[in-house]
């Protein structure tokens, strides 16, 4: 199993995918604060009135580094290229030859995707905070309860990356892994949001929360909505506020973070089992 | 003897469809297996089964007298079907990710190389390579680690006639000096009569018959039909001259059981003992021939 672990990280680190992969989300965060600031420039300089300083909050920042759409198309195709290549070359037989287990590849296989989506988020955050500084004034301090959200954050990923590899290894073809990925966050979220809203009728029930790429999504407009109503905050902002409001919400406390953990659990148990149980039986 | 490989009744079925039926086969140690049959007879299904790649239906499959089977493939190296390759790595660095992830050492890699001829490939990427150096590539991903039971399917598709002696050398050569045991399938049955030692033949899932060289050398054995004037006459002659030969008496001509002499030396023994030839022909099969027959 170890050598399995040892084998799959090097055949990410000596492949130049690497290099696109941790580019990609540097790249996205230089143009996604870039151009806000220069849409807020733009706004700016036409409004009448106090002109305002751009700002963003570092918590805000900071959680919502991983609630972008481009965050989790790049993850899920650079998932699928790593691990259908085994399967494309046909290299899976000359590893079960060698008595390989399927189970042992699988489970290396998930350990090394799950440390290269940490990888990735981190990286991604890194670079959203550098560049926070460089286009905007960063307001606000980093306080033990943001950086347990984050944390919340990473654990939400690892379990929507779990989904992703599950379809990945199921399907153990580029394309149809991809679309089926790319598509299957959304519709989750369309469902449960019509369940929701036509057949749930107590109040007290909140299947929204079920939806991690959601509730990624609105977790650091709800958090942080008060201090960028006051300081004026990005576009970004002040529109993740709206969509948020327009959804059934959310309190976050200890009971909701206690609650998304279980969530995340049930994700990745379900969707590891599903797979497994899919890859056991396959023949190549 | 050691027995490398041992099925019962490997069975492999696709729904309706039997590819491999009831297969019980035995590789000794040392022994080269030429597996025949031909395009879909099961040849790749059987050793597909017996490394792991696919599950059999039925029966059962033993490895080096029963270890313990993931154990026992780590001591097999094989080649199935194409050559499974990292298109965009060096020939090098393929065998070095296989290494790594099989926890082999990876100092063996340039002597292999240099044993299949890719020694001078340098940085070239395997997308660039030709079918026979990738076929070569393949056979150097089988030979990691030392392996004592090397499993071929058509190892020899893509080579040009140097590459195919090369390989042929290689086998007897691993086979002779390293005791390396050997499962081979092959369409070219010329080639496969050149190394095996024992031959299995498989038809429609089914090994309809295995033999050992020496077996098949009795059965393709070429004899001499003669007719002569006096064959009575005849018969004692050539028995007189030729006593490790078996001749027989057939109706109204004489069986010659080789042909090992000259057909002149024949004719000559029979007519100095009076019996002059009216007919004379070589018969016999060919080993091509007695594999298609089978097939």
């Amino acid at each position: 199993m170890l050598n399995l672990i040892r084998g799959e990280f090097r055949k990410i680190f000596t492949s130049k995918s690497l290099i696109v992969f941790l580019a990609i989300p540097v790249g996205l965060s230089l143009l996604s604060m870039a151009s806000e600031r220069i849409l807020f420039e733009v706004v700016n300089s036409i409004s009448e009135g106090e002109k305002v300083v751009y700002t963003t909050d570092l918590g805000y920042v900071l959680l919502s580094s991983v609630a972008q759409d481009a965050f989790f198309i790049v993850m899920s195709v650079f998932l699928a290229i790593w691990n259908v290549k085994d399967y494309s070359t046909g290299s899976i037989r000359n590893m079960l030859a060698r008595g390989c287990t399927r189970t042992n590849i699988y489970f290396a296989k998930y350990l090394v995707s799950m440390v290269m989506v940490v990888m990735y988020t981190v990286v991604n955050t890194l670079f959203s905070v550098l560049f926070s500084f460089i286009f905007s004034k960063v307001i606000g301090t980093l306080t033990v309860e943001i950086l347990g959200l984050y944390l919340l954050d990473i654990f939400m990923v690892i379990a929507i990356a779990t989904t992703y590899f599950s379809v990945i290894m199921m399907f153990q073809k580029l394309a149809p892994a991809i679309i089926i990925n790319l598509v299957s966050g959304g519709v989750l979220g369309i469902i449960i949001s019509i369940i929701q809203e036509v057949f749930i009728k107590n109040e007290k029930i909140n299947l929204n929360t079920l939806a991690l790429e959601t509730i990624i999504q609105r977790l650091p407009v709800k958090v942080l909505s008060e201090q960028t109503s006051s300081q004026g905050g990005s576009l970004t902002q002040v529109l993740a506020q709206i969509s948020d409001q327009l959804m059934k919400p959310f309190e976050v406390n200890s009971t909701f973070i206690l609650h998304m953990n279980i969530v995340c659990v049930f994700y990745i148990a379900i969707f590891l089992t599903v797979g497994f149980l899919v890859i056991r039986k396959k023949e190549y | 003897m050691t027995q490398i490989l041992k099925t019962e009744n490997l069975t492999k079925t696709y729904g309706q469809k039997t590819v491999v039926n009831g297969v019980s086969m035995t590789i000794n140690k040392g022994d080269i297996y030429g597996f025949i049959g031909v395009n879909g007879a099961g040849k790749t299904s059987f050793m597909k089964m017996i490394l792991g790649i696919t599950f059999p239906t039925s029966g059962s499959i033993e490895l080096f007298e029963g270890e313990n089977i993931l154990e026992a493939r780590r001591k097999i190296g094989s080649l199935v079907e194409t050559p499974s390759l990292y298109l965009n790595l060096s020939a090098k660095e393929n065998l070095k990710n296989y290494c790594v992830e099989f926890g082999f050492d990876t100092n063996q890699i340039d002597g292999i190389l240099q044993l299949v001829g890719l020694g001078d490939t340098g940085k070239m990427i395997v997308k660039k390579f030709s079918l026979g150096m990738k076929q070569r590539l393949g056979i150097a991903v089988a030979l990691l680690n030392d392996p004592e039971f090397l499993v071929l399917d058509e190892p020899v598709n893509g080579l040009d006639p140097k590459g195919i002696k090369e390989i042929r050398e290689l086998v007897i050569r691993l086979n002779q000096e390293k005791g390396v045991t050997f499962l081979i399938s092959s369409h070219l049955l010329d080639e496969l009569g050149k190394i095996a030692t024992r031959y299995g033949i498989i038809s429609k899932g089914v090994l309809v018959e295995e033999l050992t060289l020496h077996e098949l050398e009795e059965k393709c054995v070429k004899s001499v039909t003669i007719k002569t004037t006096e064959n009575e006459k005849a018969l004692e002659a050539l028995r007189n001259a030729y006593p490790d030969v078996e001749i027989k008496l057939n109706d109204d001509h004489i069986v010659f059981m080789s042909s090992d002499y000259e057909v002149a030396d024949l004719s000559k023994t029979m007519s100095e003992n009076g019996a002059y030839v009216v007919e004379i022909r070589l018969t016999g099969t060919t080993q091509e021939d007695y594999f298609i027959e089978r097939m």
